[in-house]
């Protein structure tokens, strides 16, 4: 009688853990601070083009649209507009793929009036094509610019696969890119407000 | 009493409701990146114009949004520039813009679609609701797979609704005040000797209901102001004379309004450069007399002595008339080397002597520097001079080149005209003196002699004397040397 209970007691720790055993959430971004950012609070913030450095079409894009909604959505931080950001690009003669020089980052933001200027490379961008499912993988560098002296403040690296959410079995799983965009983005925006940087207003 | 006041109550709350939800929306045409950078998708645009029209939002056609896109020549898609935000309020009416962009849309391996969709406030250019999504065929499992989605059409729905489930209660129409924008802005020239002129214009836009505009000034370093003249509406200009005084000046736009505050934007910074480039030029060429000298190709390598950024370039080659032989400008940095191949402008090898590498260099100031570098051209070969006299006990050749070039290699060889080898020498000084043996005089074959000499540039020649003998007697029928008269003491 006692082993058979002890058996069941065994049989539910199991279930419980298993999904803590089996998940790998736990990976945060790779965080490297430069400088000391000195403000109260982060009020706006312009995104440069993102560079695509994968191998998925339009994969800059699909990053960039989304981690400014998600910082927009997450942090009620506003978001320079990105027809400001390429208008600025066209005047000061720099191309897409190319960072600007710490003098044009310091006129962008001035003329749009912001306190932080983001720039990101996807550095690895793909889905894994499985039996059944499909696995996004993303990994990206993130260059964090004060907008004032045109200096690198923070420079963040993630690296995340759809696979990384499972609890167990399928369940938890992250199938589609976006998803895990948005993800990835969410927990590098987390990331850097546990390190230190407030959102507007706080 | 109780039922008249809960319908005033529901009266006020529905009026409340309503009003808040009057607003109009303008839902551009939805980026579709799956179709590449320039991809539109109508189809979810249609959908998400019925979606607000359904919550009772006036949404604006969608042919007046692409009419006004063409007008302002609006070439992509999932977003606005603030002044054409602004004017999306003026020409439109529109109080909020829907941007749309379809991150993926795939129907294999799995279908899956996503989206990210964005409400922009025209009257301050904020965004005030945005939401993001991604849906696959693996993500919706129902009970026994009844209504599972099968294509991305079935997932559109779902994905927009899980979307829009969000979409704000109440949409406030009057945001901030909107801010002043520069439109655009140029600063001419950004490297400028002392003297030249620098200008810069700019073009602003005061949107309806921010401050007004008092002055505008251009601050040049740290305390220089300058007024900017008005040449259209919003659009300003102002040109000055860059200071002697060598370094970066930044220019920033002051705008002062009638209230008292004021707005500064950084436009950039000018280099005034009072230096030349400092530059030399380094010739492969082996010094003779003063001058380096070549053969053949001629490695020519400009050596900074402080190098900087350079705006144009030009080299060319003249010969002591001033005839140009060989030439090559461009625009930008310095090439690491030029060849010359001793060549004129039609290809044909240049004559022997003296030429002149001119390097001209501009650096992004104008600031123009010369180096010029003489060289002396000798391609073709040494002259060998062969005499020969008859000696006590043997024939004596004197060797000797007609040329100003020091030889740096020579050798002979003395034969009969059979091939019988006699006699070999080789040497690397110049006029020498090769003792050969008398043949025996039962010997009736001719002397040969091979010479060969190379110079110190490397211009080689052979020759041949058939009969050595010949330059013996042409010696002896040569009237002979005056003798010198004065007294010389003999040992």
């Amino acid at each position: 009688m006692n082993f058979t209970r002890c058996r069941y007691f065994f049989l539910f720790l199991l279930i419980a853990l298993l999904p803590g055993v089996s998940s790998c959430t736990s990976a945060k971004p790779l965080l490297e601070k430069k400088n000391v950012y000195e403000e109260e609070s982060i009020c706006k913030v312009a995104l440069l083009p993102f560079i695509n450095s994968s191998r998925f079409e339009q994969g800059n894009l699909v990053m960039q649209r989304v981690f400014a909604a998600e910082l927009s959505r997450l942090a009620g931080i506003e978001i320079s507009s990105e027809g400001d950001v390429q208008n600025i690009y066209q005047e000061l003669r720099i191309f897409p793929n190319q960072l600007p020089s710490i003098e044009q980052l310091r006129v962008l933001g001035s003329r749009l009036d912001v306190q932080l200027i983001i720039n990101g490379r996807i550095t690895e961008m793909e889905e894994k094509i499985g039996d059944i499912y499909v696995n996004p993988v993303l990994a990206l560098t993130l260059q964090v610019y004060d907008a004032k002296s045109g200096k690198t403040m923070w420079t963040t690296y993630h690296r995340r696969e759809g696979s990384d959410y499972r609890k167990v079995m399928h369940f938890g799983l992250v199938n589609t890119m976006t998803q895990l965009s948005r993800i990835t983005s969410d927990e590098i925006i987390e990331e850097w407000f546990a390190e230190g940087m407030k959102p507007c207003g706080k | 009493m109780k039922k008249l006041l809960i319908i005033t109550l529901l009266t006020i709350t529905t009026l409340i409701a309503s009003s808040a939800q009057a607003v109009t929306v303008a839902v551009f045409p939805v980026e579709d990146l799956s179709e590449g950078r320039n991809g539109v998708n109508f189809t979810l645009t249609d959908f998400l114009q019925q979606n607000l029209q359904e919550k009772g939002i006036e949404v604006v056609p969608t042919d007046q949004v692409i009419s006004f896109m063409s007008r302002n020549r609006i070439r992509w898609l999932g977003f606005l520039g603030t002044s054409h935000i602004y004017q999306v309020l003026d020409d439109l009416g529109a109080d909020f813009i829907l941007f749309g962009t379809v991150s993926q849309r795939q129907e294999l391996p799995l279908a899956a679609l996503g989206m990210v969709l964005t409400l922009v406030r025209t009257s301050d250019a904020r965004t005030v609701w945005t939401e993001v999504g991604g849906v696959s065929k693996a993500d919706v499992s129902n009970f026994l797979a009844i209504d599972e989605p099968e294509s991305i059409d079935d997932l559109l729905p779902v994905l927009s609704q899980q979307l829009l489930n969000s979409w704000p209660d109440v949409l406030e129409v009057t945001g901030r005040n909107p801010c002043i924008v520069v439109e655009t802005s140029r600063l001419s020239a950004q490297h400028v000797k002392p003297g030249d002129e620098v200008s810069c214009s700019v073009k602003i836009r005061p949107p309806a209901g921010s401050e007004t505009i008092s002055q505008v000034l251009l601050k040049i370093g740290e305390d220089n102001y300058l007024d900017m003249v008005e040449i259209a509406p919003n659009s300003y200009s102002v040109f000055w004379a860059a200071p002697d005084l060598e370094g970066s000046q930044p220019v920033s736009l002051v705008l002062r309004c009638q209230s008292g505050r004021s707005f500064v934007f950084f436009i950039g910074n000018y280099q005034v450069d009072t230096h030349s480039p400092k530059l030399s030029l380094k010739v492969a060429g082996k010094k003779v007399d003063n001058f380096l000298a070549f053969n053949d190709k001629l490695p020519i390598t400009p050596v900074w002595q402080d190098p900087e950024p350079l705006s144009r370039w030009s080299l060319f080659i003249q010969n002591i008339g001033g005839q140009v032989m060989a030439g090559t400008e461009n625009k930008g940095s310095l090439p690491k080397r030029f060849v010359w191949k001793g060549q004129r402008p039609d290809g044909r090898k240049a004559d022997d002597g003296i030429y002149e590498i001119v390097l001209k260099v501009w650096d992004r100031a104008n600031n123009a520097t010369v180096t010029t570098q003489k060289v002396y051209l000798k391609s073709n070969p040494p002259i060998p001079l062969i005499n020969a006299a008859v000696g006590d006990e043997s024939l004596i050749v004197t060797l000797d080149s007609e040329d100003a070039i020091p030889v740096d290699y020579w050798s002979a060889e003395i034969l009969y005209s059979d091939g019988e080898v006699l006699l070999q020498s080789q040497g690397s000084d110049l006029p020498v003196d090769i003792l050969i043996p008398f043949p025996s005089s039962s010997d009736s074959r001719k002397l040969e002699g091979i010479v060969c000499m190379k110079d110190i540039l490397g211009n080689k020649v052979q020759k041949k004397v058939d009969n050595l003998m010949q330059l013996v007697n042409i010696e002896d029928d040569k009237p002979e040397p005056p003798k010198q008269q004065e007294w010389v003491p003999e040992f």
